[in-house]
């Protein structure tokens, strides 16, 4: 089943001699549970289009579909909600809110929707004794699990990662990349990660290489 | 509490500095207005209980009416309480005051002193129909004496107008509407006796122009039908909108008269003249309360909003609408608001009634009471204020809750990576020779990030110009309030004066020795004056410099109509010049001393009905003259003297009519010697008081006596003079006297009330003003930690973060000032346009505000600057590095 399509994505900045193609005609679709890995040099764009599948940006020209609807029909407050609830996004410096708590970062996206966070829920994230630290009380590794874990808890259609791991050392690394992997088979979500790391993209289903805009490459893994 | 409001409330805890002095900004403006409000309210109960105290609380009132009229009223259940008064008739008083021959007397009811303004000054009032309580001016203006327990005999009557034969025409009944005509008749129909038990003030329900003083005796019986009645009623509330057309229906005779005062305050209708002056003032104050806080709060919402900028971007990243960004700042307007209006409310009434307490007395100047103005909590003051604190709060959140919304997911993300720098305004290569110079590379570090971030500069300096205007404005404005009550003091030369209409020398030094035998008094003289004298003079006998002040005021047309001698003063075409002079004959003793004081002994002076004038020649003073064309007023500094030293014989006209005569002029002096008057703005005559020229005809009106204290004995003095005028049998009523004291001390008092209030208000606004400049500084600063964290771990020294801060001082302070001095120049030349002209004050720079200004923000920019950086200086290098969140 197709969860997330893109048809002929461009994103242009500036103007006349500045301008600068950052996606120039980008297209293609992921199936529901996929795990794609988005590879790339610095500039190539990657971000720019992490950012516009996650509806933080939006595109100079093309679509976006996710669950078949088209993202960018939305209007702000929709697309807002849009954030909310459809997509779940990861940075790489975690851009948790300093003045919250790990469990009021993570469950940001209910207390938004005004809802009741489900304890049950929680307990499944293993937080163990560190529920009421400040995140600059957190290591990095940690910081990111409490940046997934907010992702997760909306149960989203689509994960999106922007090299999660890349301020984070081998250890840390891999143990976040486990995380991700792990809510990506149990709960069959799909999962889009930018990487440099050859290693954890050799963990992904597929393999899609940017440079200048463009898709370079788009292929399966072995595994 | 919802998750937004809780990322606000921690952020807010966060950083308790500031957001205790945005608190402490909305309770001092807070204060302000319900200071304001309050003190309205304070002031217009005031004015009510006066306005109750002078004419009484009743609304309609009815004089000289039938019984049925009266009867009909106590039925018809529309009066709240009706205060009656049952008229027994006119009596001849022995007044000295022709128009006003007779007592007045009425019969009152227990009631008639609720609601009516009878003010007992002594004794008390009457019990039985045998007492009598009399009015003070009987003996004040009428001269009747009467004291306690003394008998009153009055052959009571009604008066009749006159008919054709001149016999009393009983259809035409008059009353204390129909002021006292010599065709008049009055019947007395019984005589009857009383015994006086009191005395009260002169009462407001008596016109100025009735007939007879209103004496009061009680226990008549009220329901004599063919009696007539006086009744005051005040209405219940629900019929005070028909009060208007009470009068309407009433039948023949008497009079209708309305409360006017009482029944516009109390429906709520604002009393004109008070509403005007309220409305202004309040309007004005409000107004720059607002402008100063609006700058205040809405610099700390702002920068409260760009400091979370990253946090707005990423809860909108993670799904937050628009609506919820936008609550989160109107949160933060909502918690700051809940602390600090409820305790600004409170320093509000507080410090209002602390004030009124010390100065509630002085208002007398503005509105003679018995009251002092006392605290008034309204609840619909205080809930004005609140709701005006509310929108000022309001107001200064929508700009910074609308840039919330604007922050866009994507910038916040990418905040960390660069930094974008517009073209235009940035040349990396730019090196600020002149910065570098004199401060060094910190110097020029400041000045770069400067032009960086203009925008965040911007906000700082438009909040310093801001409160620099204010202070500057205000402070002018209260200067011009002050100039002119105060330019207006000024002691006389003389400490009582006494007025009478008397012609008779023999009496007027009768009057003279009894004030000079009354202790404290040092010296005393009578005059009388006319100023509708002129002199006539020749072209060859005026000095240079009346034609000099004549050209100036364009009244010659120029130097050659001067030369060839067509001068059109006056229009004059003999080139004859007339200029207004005023003669003054002053007694024959204080003459004497005049003489001794010029060092005069010329036989000629000392035949005083013969002597010779002495000429004060010189006019030195300042004149205001209104421009009808450009509608303002020009000042003039006059200085001149009228004729030559020469000059033997002066001509001179004593009226319009008259023909002129020749006078010879025994003395030209330049300042009179006469010590109680200076007359310093006109030509003046002297002569003794036995003078041929003082001829009765000419000296009909009042003449005048200067009274000088022998040091500090004014009241002593007042009152021995009063006494020994009345032990000698002459008229010392209060209505001839005039103090200047009173004048003087009425105000100063008004000088105090201004300079508490104007000074409170300059010291709030301030306030205001630091807290403000505070705020925005040392938020700009905290929001550079990491970068001075950065220039330290590169090895800037402390010293050189420090000059920075100097320099960037001297970049907030010049450039403010550079702004907001012109401006208040400016503000305060428009408030002179609307207020001081019409006072004929100069318009002047406020310079001594406009320096306070500039070093007080030297000194405030300084201390924040001082504080922000030894905060930083306590910072950890390597945290503010690492920290990526904040």
């Amino acid at each position: 089943m197709e969860i997330l399509r893109v048809e002929d994505l461009r994103k242009e900045y500036g103007r006349g001699e500045a301008r600068v193609n950052a996606l120039d005609g980008i297209s293609f679709s992921v199936e529901k549970g996929e795990f794609v890995a988005i590879i790339g040099p610095s500039g190539s764009g990657k971000s720019t289009l992490l950012h516009i599948l996650g509806g933080v940006d939006r595109p100079t020209s093309g679509k976006v579909f996710v669950n078949g609807e088209d993202v960018y029909r939305r209007n702000e407050e929709q697309l807002a909600i849009f954030r909310r609830r459809e997509v779940g996004l990861i940075y790489q410096f975690y851009n948790l809110i300093p003045v919250l708590d790990v469990v009021e970062n993570m469950t940001l996206p209910i207390q938004m929707d005004g809802r009741k966070v489900n304890e049950e829920r929680l307990e499944e994230r293993k937080l163990s004794n560190r529920r009421h630290h400040l995140p600059n009380e957190l290591s990095g590794g940690q910081q990111q699990r409490v940046s997934i874990g907010r992702a997760l808890i909306n149960a989203p259609s689509v994960m999106l990662a922007d090299e999660p791991t890349g301020n984070l050392d081998s250890k840390n690394s891999q143990e976040i990349v486990e995380l991700l992997k792990m809510s990506n088979k149990k709960y069959d979500q799909t999962l889009i990660i930018i990487t440099h790391d050859e290693n954890i993209a050799l963990q992904a289903d597929r393999i899609i290489a940017i440079e200048d805009g463009k898709i370079t490459r788009d292929e399966r893994t072995r595994n | 509490m919802n998750i937004f409001n809780k990322v606000t409330l921690k952020s807010m805890k966060k950083n308790p500095v500031r957001t205790m002095v945005t608190i402490i900004g909305i309770i001092i403006s807070t204060a302000m207005f319900t200071a304001v409000t309050t003190l309205t309210i304070s002031l217009y109960s005031f004015i009510y209980r006066t306005e109750i105290y002078d004419s009484g609380s009743w609304h309609v009132g009815f004089e000289y009416k039938d019984y049925d009229e009266y009867a009909g009223w106590t039925q018809n259940g529309k009066a709240e309480k009706l205060a009656a008064a049952r008229v027994l008739g006119y009596a001849q008083s022995g007044s000295e005051n022709e128009n006003k021959p007779y007592i007045y007397l009425e019969s009152v009811e227990d009631n008639f002193y609720d609601i009516m303004p009878v003010h007992i000054t002594y004794g008390r009032q009457p019990e039985n129909s045998g007492e009598i309580l009399l009015p003070n001016h009987l003996l004040t203006n009428g001269n009747v004496k009467y004291s306690i327990g003394s008998t009153v005999t009055l052959e009571l009557g009604k008066r009749y107008g006159a008919d054709e034969d001149g016999n009393p025409d009983m259809e035409y009944e008059l009353s204390q509407g129909n002021p006292f005509t010599d065709e008049e008749i009055l019947v007395p129909d019984r005589t009857c006796e009383y015994t006086v038990v009191g005395f009260y003030d002169r009462p407001s329900f008596e016109n100025y122009s009735a007939p007879g003083y209103t004496a009061l005796t009680c226990g008549e019986p009220m329901d004599d039908e063919t009696a007539k009645y006086s009744f005051y009623v005040r209405l219940q509330k629900k019929y005070l909108s028909e009060v208007w057309s009470m009068g309407e229906d009433t039948g023949d005779g008497g009079i209708t008269n309305y409360n006017n005062t009482v029944i516009s305050i109390e429906g709520s209708i604002m009393y004109e003249n008070v509403a005007a002056m309220f409305t202004l003032l309040v309007v004005i104050f409000v107004a720059i309360i607002i402008v100063a806080s609006v700058s205040m709060i809405y610099s700390a919402f702002s920068i409260s909003v760009g400091e979370r900028t990253k946090q707005f971007g990423l809860l909108s990243s993670v799904g937050a609408t628009r609506k919820q960004l936008r609550r989160m700042v109107f949160g933060e307007a909502a918690m700051v608001s809940l602390i600090g209006i409820p305790v600004g409310v409170v320093c509000g009434i507080i410090g209002i009634g602390i004030t009124l307490h010390f100065v509630g007395n002085k208002f007398n100047y503005i509105l003679t009471s018995p009251y002092s103005v006392d605290l008034v909590v309204n609840g619909y003051a205080i809930l004005a204020a609140v709701v005006i604190a509310l929108i000022t709060v309001a107001i200064s959140a929508v700009i910074p809750a609308a840039r919330a919304t604007r922050v866009s997911a994507i910038d916040a993300i990418r905040q960390h990576k660069d930094v974008k720098i517009p073209r235009s305004r940035w040349h990396a290569g730019r090196k600020y020779r002149i910065t570098q110079k004199l401060f060094g590379m910190p110097g020029m570090l400041a000045r770069r990030y400067f032009s960086r971030s203009r925008k965040k500069y911007r906000v700082t300096i438009f909040s310093l110009s801001m409160s620099i205007t204010l202070f500057i404005v205000t402070s002018s404005f209260c200067s011009y309030l002050k100039g002119y009550v105060g330019d207006n003091i000024s002691v006389g030369n003389y400490d009582l004066r006494y007025t009478v209409n008397e012609e008779d020398t023999e009496r007027l030094d009768g009057r003279l020795a009894a004030i000079l035998s009354a202790d404290g008094v040092l010296d005393a003289s009578y005059c009388f004056w006319n100023y509708n004298y002129s002199i006539i003079s020749d072209k060859e006998d005026i000095s240079d410099s009346y034609l000099l002040y004549r050209a100036e005021t364009g009244e010659l047309i120029d130097d050659e109509d001067l030369r060839e001698g067509v001068v059109t003063y006056h229009a004059d075409s003999l080139g004859e010049f007339v200029e207004d002079a005023m003669a003054l004959f002053i007694d024959d003793e204080q003459y004497g001393k005049c003489l001794d004081e010029l060092g005069i002994t010329d036989d000629e002076f000392k035949d005083y009905e013969n002597a010779p004038v002495i000429l004060k020649n010189t006019v030195n003073t300042v004149e205001y003259q209104y421009d009808s064309e450009s509608g303002k007023y020009r000042r003039y500094n006059v200085n001149y003297d009228l004729v030559n030293e020469d000059v033997n014989t002066i001509t001179v006209k004593c009226a319009e009519d008259e023909e002129p005569v020749q006078i010879p002029v025994g003395k030209i002096v330049g300042e009179l010697p006469y010590k109680f008057e200076s007359f310093g703005y006109q030509i003046v005559l002297l002569f003794p008081y036995s003078s041929k020229y003082n001829t009765t005809g000419l000296r009909a009106g009042t003449q005048y006596f200067f009274i000088k204290q022998d040091g500090d004995v004014h009241d002593k003095m007042v009152a021995g003079v009063k006494e020994k005028l009345t032990e000698a049998g002459y008229n010392a009523s209060n209505y001839s006297f005039y103090d200047p004291y009173e004048n003087i001390n009425q105000r100063k008092n008004l000088l105090v009330l201004i300079n508490v209030f104007s000074y409170g208000f300059i010291t709030l606004m301030a306030l205001i003003c630091v807290a403000n400049v505070f705020n925005t500084i040392s938020t700009n600063i905290s929001l550079r930690r990491r970068d001075f964290a950065m220039l330290r771990s590169v090895g800037l020294p402390y010293s050189g973060i420090k000059k920075m801060m100097v320099f960037e001082c001297l970049l907030y302070g010049i450039r403010s000032i550079i702004f907001a001095a012109p401006m208040s120049v400016v503000l305060s030349w428009v408030i002179f346009k609307v207020y001081g002209e019409v006072t004929a004050i100069r318009f002047y720079i406020p310079w001594y505000a406009i320096v306070i200004a500039v070093v007080g923000v030297f000194a405030v920019v300084g201390v924040s600057m001082a504080y922000s950086v030894s905060k930083i200086r306590e910072d950890n290098l390597i945290d503010e590095l690492k920290n990526e969140n904040d």
